[in-house]
């Protein structure tokens, strides 16, 4: 394209400087030509002068007028076309010549016309004008030859240019047949290349196809080869004798026990008539007898050889065999041979004797199987759970004793009876049918399959069944197990059990709240006798009624504590989780609670760590164990301090209630947290504790799916923890 | 002048004591032994505060308590709800519309703190509802 373009672009400026020059040539002809025609007009109008001054025509002077009239402007115009300076000096130089020339006619012709003929003939003679015309000449040649030279010059020009065109052509036209020639070649190896790949997925879809079919061959070949190996070691390794023959009757196969009994290697048989290897005469007659083969091949059908023919070894050996004989055919159903199957009948007898043998050995099986069963049975029958084995017709094969006592049934009415139809068609149990015929045949196995129901003889039942289906090792026979366990007695023990449970946290619930009434009258009664608000109490009155306080207190702490545990047992507890800060709930519960750590002169100090971020609880059960930990801490604390501690540990906060009082045994720790459970020999109930407390804390922080956890040193003081997960 | 409250409880001792606990305290008191009752003293003498207890025969505490709510003469008086079933008094009172609740057994100072803080509210509720009147009265003209 850019070839193309620049092509055209030079060639047309090529061109258009040919074409100036063309102008530049044509111009300089045209001057050439108009000096020409000046100088000859000026030669026409010298001789018609001439003329006229000889005949005194006035028609001579015609040319002379046309010069005189028109020489100035065409000399002028030749100067104007033409453009060279050298040029245009001559013609500088003609101009007062010319005029010279012409002034020199006019007298002339004035001379002549005023009657001066003499005179002017005199001139003319005296040869000024031809000096002058001379000079004129001289000029006009040098300003032709100029001009001539300027022609020449834009001939060469002309000619460079069009020999530079020509050059350019010549290389564009190269250009373009190269690039033509090297597009040709591109497009010529694309094709090509495409061609080549077409040919290469040819050739390879060709190899696959090949390298498919080689395979199947391979695989033909093998299994052919397998095929002929098994066909081999079935003939050799059957009892009878096996010959084969082609077409013509000649020996081509002898299996191990036609070799034996014909007394013939294969070897050497091959190839020979068959009559040769395959010898055999009538028993009775002894007579030769016609080769099966023979006919066999003629006729091509099978034949089956009487009984009364004796073959003769190789080596003069005799047997009775019994034979029969068949034609191998080919496809097309055309006999290219023959097989020839025999076998020696005096081994029968022998054959025979092993029989005995065989049954005397089956019969002795027979018993070894008889001591499994008994084996199997007493097994059955040592379990005391009721079991029964079905055969696959689920039949009863046996069953335990223990079947038959549970369920009322005797053996007569059970084995090999259709298990549903037991105990009148009591046993026609949908479930068990469904477990039977339905689930069996798809899991071998299946425990815990729950069955009620009511039968006539010992009333209604839930049974766990537990089925095991066993293949036998011989034959398709498949057994099934059926172990039953009477579980009814068992769920009635567990209702009962639930249902005790029941009505005992129904109880309790009743009880406790029951109690609270009555509680709140004493303990309102109570604090309005101590607080002497109906009259005055003397100390000692006040004393016994602090007394009497205390322990309702106490009551009311246990009641609720009951129903919050009895709550938890249940799995009740229902938990209001919410986003607080652990800090600011141990603050405001150490500040309620100071009260206590007061009348002991004590303090909380509380070592809260900021870092702690919101945390979801429900508030006020972590509030229920803070407060257990803070009033245990105190009771438990005869002087010093209780300190409260919170710590970030990433995943979970800590929280840390410690104090300097009595501490625990190592021993004792564990059972800290059971229910009722109070250490120091009832120093806690002395101390007012429910012995619920750490037991509720622990179920508490544990529906948190926190920890808690204690440690103590006798006489040192204890540090109960507990954690709660940061989400 | 002292508040009115009415306590309402079927047990003579536990209301009994309520209302000694309450005069001592400065309050005028009135006891009503079932929710029939206590709906007609209510509307009779229109306490500033009922108490009432959950546990009652014949008209349970949440019954009563939805009838004065439902009462437009009666509606603007605090209830507080006593029970002893701890766990779900919340739940209950806030379903019948009673304003606050106590379990029972309750130390003295709670129930004094609670009617305490009841009836503060209640008055500043009710100033509030006057000014608002007052004012909307005066632009109004």
């Amino acid at each position: 394209m850019i070839v193309a373009m620049s092509v055209i672009t030079i060639s047309l400026s090529v061109f258009m400087h040919m074409e100036k020059s063309a102008e530049l040539r044509k111009n300089t002809f045209i001057v050439l030509n108009n000096a020409d025609d000046l100088l000859s007009e000026l030669v026409d109008a010298e001789t018609g002068q001439r003329g006229y001054l000889l005949t005194d025509n006035e028609t001579f002077l015609k040319p002379y007028l046309a010069v005189r009239d028109s020489i100035s402007s065409n000399l002028g115009k030749l100067r104007q076309i033409s453009l060279s300076s050298a040029a245009n000096k001559h013609l500088d130089a003609l101009r007062p010549l010319i005029d010279a020339k012409l002034a020199y006619l006019a007298r002339n012709i004035e001379l002549y016309s005023s009657g001066d003929i003499a005179t002017a003939l005199a001139n003319v003679r005296g040869g000024q004008d031809k000096r002058l015309m001379d000079s004129i000449r001289s000029e006009m040649k040098s300003f032709v030859l100029v001009e001539q030279g300027a022609l020449a010059q834009h001939d060469a020009q002309f000619q460079g240019e069009l020999r530079i065109l020509f050059i350019f052509i010549v290389i564009a036209s190269l250009l373009i047949l190269l690039f033509s020639l090297s597009f040709v070649y591109l497009i010529y190896r694309e094709t090509d290349q495409r061609l080549k790949n077409l040919v290469h997925l040819e050739t390879k879809h060709l190899l696959d196809i090949q390298e498919k079919t080689n395979n199947e061959l391979q695989l033909i070949n093998t299994a052919l080869q397998i095929s002929e190996e098994k066909f081999a070691v079935t003939l050799s390794s059957i009892g009878d004798a096996v010959m084969a023959t082609d077409a013509e009757g000649r020996v081509t196969f002898l299996n191990a026990v036609a070799e034996k009994l014909t007394g013939w290697m294969q070897a050497k048989a091959s190839g020979r008539p068959s009559d040769e290897i395959f010898n055999i005469i009538n028993e009775e007659t002894r007579q030769p007898s016609a080769s099966p083969i023979r006919e066999v091949l003629s006729h091509g059908t099978a034949k089956n050889l009487a009984n009364h023919t004796i073959l003769i070894a190789r080596g003069g050996g005799e047997c009775a065999i019994a034979d029969s004989c068949a034609p191998i055919l080919n496809r097309e159903g055309r006999v290219f041979g023959a097989v020839l199957v025999f076998r020696d009948v005096t081994e029968r007898k022998a054959v025979e004797d092993g029989l005995e043998k065989t049954r005397k050995e089956l019969e002795i099986t027979k018993i070894s199987e008889d001591a499994d069963r008994e084996y199997a049975e007493s097994i059955i029958n040592t379990v005391r759970e009721p079991l029964i084995v079905l055969d696959q017709d689920l039949r009863v094969v046996t069953a335990s004793r223990s079947f038959y006592e549970v369920f009322k049934v005797n053996t007569k009415e059970t084995v090999g009876q259709l298990i549903y139809d037991l105990g009148n068609k009591q046993w026609n149990i949908p479930k068990l049918r469904e477990l039977l015929e339905t689930i069996l045949p798809q899991k071998t196995t299946f425990d815990n399959y729950e069955v009620e129901h009511d039968f006539t003889a010992i009333g209604r039942r839930i049974m766990l069944l537990d089925a095991r289906q066993i293949q036998r090792v011989l034959g398709k026979e498949r057994i099934i197990l059926l172990a039953i366990e009477d579980i009814t007695e068992r769920k009635k023990a567990e209702e009962a059990t639930k249902e005790a449970m029941e009505s005992k946290s129904k109880f309790t619930s009743m009880v406790s709240h029951e109690l609270r009434s009555p509680l709140t009258v004493i303990m309102e009664s109570i604090n309005l006798v101590l607080e002497g608000l109906v009259g005055s109490v003397t100390d000692e009155q006040k004393d016994i009624l602090d007394t009497a306080k205390s322990n309702i207190d106490r009551l009311g702490r246990l009641i609720n504590n009951v129903l919050d545990f009895q709550k938890m047992e249940a799995g009740k507890m229902e938990l209001d989780i919410k986003e607080y800060d652990i800090n600011k709930i141990v603050l405001e519960t150490s500040r309620e609670m100071n009260f206590l750590a007061e009348e002991k002169d004590m303090s909380f100090t509380v070592n809260a760590d900021d870092s702690i971020p919101m945390t979801k609880f429900d508030k006020d059960k972590i509030i229920q164990v803070l407060t257990n930990l803070l009033s245990n801490a105190v009771k438990f604390t005869e002087k010093g301090n209780i300190s409260i501690t919170t710590k970030n540990e990433t995943d979970v906060m800590h929280v840390m209630v410690e104090d300097t009082g009595l501490g625990i045994q190592a021993t004792d720790i564990p059972k800290l947290f059971q229910t009722f459970e109070q250490l120091g020999g009832g120093l806690g109930k002395k101390r007012g504790g429910t012995g619920l407390g750490l037991a509720i804390s622990k179920e508490i922080i544990q529906a948190h799916k926190g920890n808690i956890w204690a440690e103590s040193q006798p006489g040192k003081g204890s540090i109960l923890h507990f954690t709660l997960p940061i989400k | 002048m002292a508040k009115k409250i009415l306590v309402v409880d079927d047990e003579p001792d536990v209301l009994k004591i309520l209302l000694l606990r309450l005069n001592k305290t400065g309050y005028e008191t009135i006891g009503a032994r079932d929710g029939r009752e206590a709906l007609e003293m209510a509307r009779q003498i229109i306490p500033d505060l009922i108490i009432l207890d959950f546990h009652m025969p014949d008209m349970n505490g949440d019954e009563v308590a939805r009838i004065l709510k439902e009462d437009k003469d009666l509606k603007h008086i605090p209830i507080l709800l006593i029970s002893a079933t701890v766990t779900s008094v919340a739940q209950r009172a806030e379903e019948c519309g009673a304003d606050g609740y106590i379990a029972k057994p309750f130390q003295p100072k709670e129930l004094i703190s609670a009617v305490k803080k009841m009836l503060e509210q209640s008055e500043s509720v009710n100033l509030k509802k006057e000014m608002d009147h007052g004012s909307k009265d005066s632009s109004s003209r």
